[in-house]
């Protein structure tokens, strides 16, 4: 028997006529078109898993409401608290950046267009990264750290579909979540903006914002993650990433507020078709990427 | 036809040799034992047939299968039991199994009846609603076989059982392999370094050491080619001195003989001598003295060809 080339299919293990097939896939029908039944209860298990963890829990929790409520709330009640002497003024960098709407407001009014315009979107476009690397983090990490990885890969699931299925559950839980910490944001905003008698925020921007930046920032995030699976030794090392990926979010902050540009409706529309393509191109690496070798590669060395 | 087989199969890790050159078939419904120290390579034996790597060169192949190229589908047919690999701490152990059963695409019905079976088969149904972390360390293991038997696969790989397992456990063990290489017809490849539990399981053996199969085969075929004797033992009233050649060992004159053909010969000169006996034996060497028989000769043949000084045999 000559000796094999490395990933190269070995010659003598043909299908033999009659060989019995195994468990296999059912044909996928209807509504299971994209998920197998395996598929599903894998979303499903990770789903309950991500909830039955408390701190997980409090993680995906706390961070969206910090972030669009508590933040706002505090930020509301202190431009409400502004003193507004006659004639006072926003800054002219910050009124050239709210292009001319801020111009008819008084001060408190241009305050608070300013804060909903310029910094709620960055702090709402944090809510589907954090939520998205959290879950992700205890997708891939966290399963592979407890051992459970491993005896997943010992199933009739295709590796391929063990991380699609995660990789989905992930992004639909943090897109559902950023819809849900939305919903609360908005509350919070029409509240302040009834009172202080302003236009409400709901912008083209926020349009763009909501359907395209926040589910291709969840897939960007999450496949982010499964990609420095191999790289991580623990849930606290993957969640760390999250720096990296807030970081753009921080520079456009600055960015904005330092007057280089503004994130309209183009700049939000462009980021998202380029963090798509990326967000695909990431996808496919890492899951080119798993590989049950790679995966259990510090498992094999100990065994080994 | 070979359920398992693998043809100069060598893994390397970072440059050092996990396995080097191993060969070995098992056939459909056997059951083979690959037993060996720590390091020995076992567990990345089990790992290569189980599809969980590619073998750096050589081959391996499963049920027809090459493991490392169609795991999903060879996992259809296998059940695998590693050590390393767990349940979710998450759920009770009732449903680790349902979804074990549900990811292996085993019908509902057909995964409660087998599920039941198998928790009965191995006496851990009471510890249905525990989760992982509630179970001691012999029911887990139970519950990893009963996960990789839930599929009803043709071949079960096991890696490392025995370690850790209560007496009970072990037996609820040996006993449901009986019951599946019996009733079910599977094939059956335990990697271990506890081998007398191996020799209760299996009827064939390789004696893997540091990533080398040193040999296979049967216990009696290892044992004669290990150059490991049987010995004699005669039992004799108190204070008779045994016959010539016999030397006294905890209460039994003990003598080594090539084969057991030679004790008829060896009972009638001890009558003959007018000793009383009252027990004769032969002692055969258990798989852990013929493996350790194989490392010391491995070891005299290392010392012979390379000396201390680094010399052949001419010197």
């Amino acid at each position: 028997m000559g000796r094999q080339e490395p990933g190269r299919r070995p010659s003598h293990a043909q299908k033999r006529p009659g060989q019995k097939q195994g468990r296999q896939p059912p044909q996928k029908r209807g509504l299971s078109r994209l998920f197998s039944s395996a598929e599903m209860l894998l979303v499903k298990k990770d789903m309950a898993g991500i909830w039955a963890r408390s701190s997980q829990r409090a993680l995906l929790m706390l961070l969206p409401v910090t972030l669009v409520v508590v933040i706002p709330a505090v930020y509301f009640v202190a431009i409400s608290l502004l003193p507004a002497e006659p004639g006072a003024q926003l800054p002219e960098a910050i009124v050239a950046l709210l292009s001319g709407t801020a111009e008819k407001l008084d001060y408190r009014q241009g305050w608070l267009i300013a804060f909903t315009d310029l910094l709620c979107p960055l702090l709402f476009l944090c809510v589907p990264i954090l939520t998205a690397a959290a879950s992700a983090s205890y997708a891939f990490v966290t399963e592979r750290e407890g051992g459970t990885l491993e005896t997943l890969l010992l199933t009739t699931m295709d590796v391929k579909n063990v991380f699609n299925a995660k990789v989905t559950n992930c992004t639909i839980l943090s897109v559902v979540i950023s819809g849900a910490a939305f919903v609360a944001f908005a509350i919070t905003a029409i509240i302040a903006e009834v009172f202080a008698g302003v236009r409400p925020f709901f912008s083209w921007d926020w349009l763009v914002i909501l359907v395209m930046l926040t589910p291709v920032l969840s897939l960007f995030s999450v496949v982010f993650v499964a990609m420095i699976i191999t790289r991580v030794h623990s849930t606290g090392e993957s969640l760390q990433t999250m720096g990296y990926l807030i970081l753009p979010v921080a520079a456009a902050y600055l960015a904005q507020f330092t007057g280089i540009f503004r994130l309209n409706f183009w700049i939000l529309g462009l980021a998202a078709l380029v963090l798509g393509a990326a967000a695909v191109v990431l996808f496919n690496m890492a899951s080119r990427g798993f590989t049950a070798e790679k995966l259990l590669a510090d498992e094999e060395r100990e065994a080994g | 036809m070979d359920a398992i087989a693998a043809y100069d199969l060598t893994k390397i890790y970072g440059g050092k040799a996990a396995l080097q050159g191993v060969n070995l078939q098992v056939t459909e419904g056997g059951a083979m034992a690959c037993v060996g120290l720590e390091g020995a390579g076992k567990t990345t034996l089990v790992r290569l047939m189980a599809g969980l790597g590619r073998p750096t060169s050589g081959e391996c192949s499963v049920l027809g299968l090459s493991p490392g190229f169609e795991s999903a589908r060879l996992h259809g047919m296998t059940g695998t039991v590693l050590q390393s690999a767990r349940l979710y701490a998450c759920m009770s152990l009732w449903e680790n199994l349902r979804f074990f059963a549900g990811v292996n695409y085993v019908p509902k019905d057909q995964a409660i009846e087998r599920i039941s079976f198998l928790l009965h088969r191995l006496n851990i149904w009471d510890e249905r609603d525990r989760t992982p972390d509630q179970l001691s360390t012999g029911v887990l293991t139970r519950a990893g076989l009963a996960r990789a038997l839930l599929h009803r696969p043709r071949v079960v790989l096991m890696d490392e059982q025995g370690a850790g397992m209560d007496r009970e456990s072990a037996e609820m063990v040996r006993e449901l392999l009986g019951y599946a290489l019996r009733e079910e017809g599977i094939t059956l490849l335990l990697c271990s370094q506890h081998m007398n539990y191996a020799q209760s399981i299996c009827g064939s053996f390789g004696l893997l050491h540091n990533g080398i199969l040193l040999a296979r085969g049967t216990v009696e075929s290892l044992r004669a080619g290990g150059g490991v004797r049987l010995k004699a033992a005669l039992r004799l009233a108190d204070g008779r001195e045994g016959p010539q050649g016999f030397r006294l060992e905890e209460g039994f004159w003990q003598k080594e003989i090539s084969s057991e053909d030679e004790m008829p010969q060896l009972i009638a000169q001890a009558v003959g001598s007018g000793t009383s006996l009252y027990e004769a034996v032969v002692i055969r060497p258990t798989l852990e003295e013929i493996y350790r028989a194989y490392l010391a000769g491995g070891r005299r043949r290392e010392e012979f060809f390379h000396g201390e000084t680094g010399t052949g045999p001419q010197a």
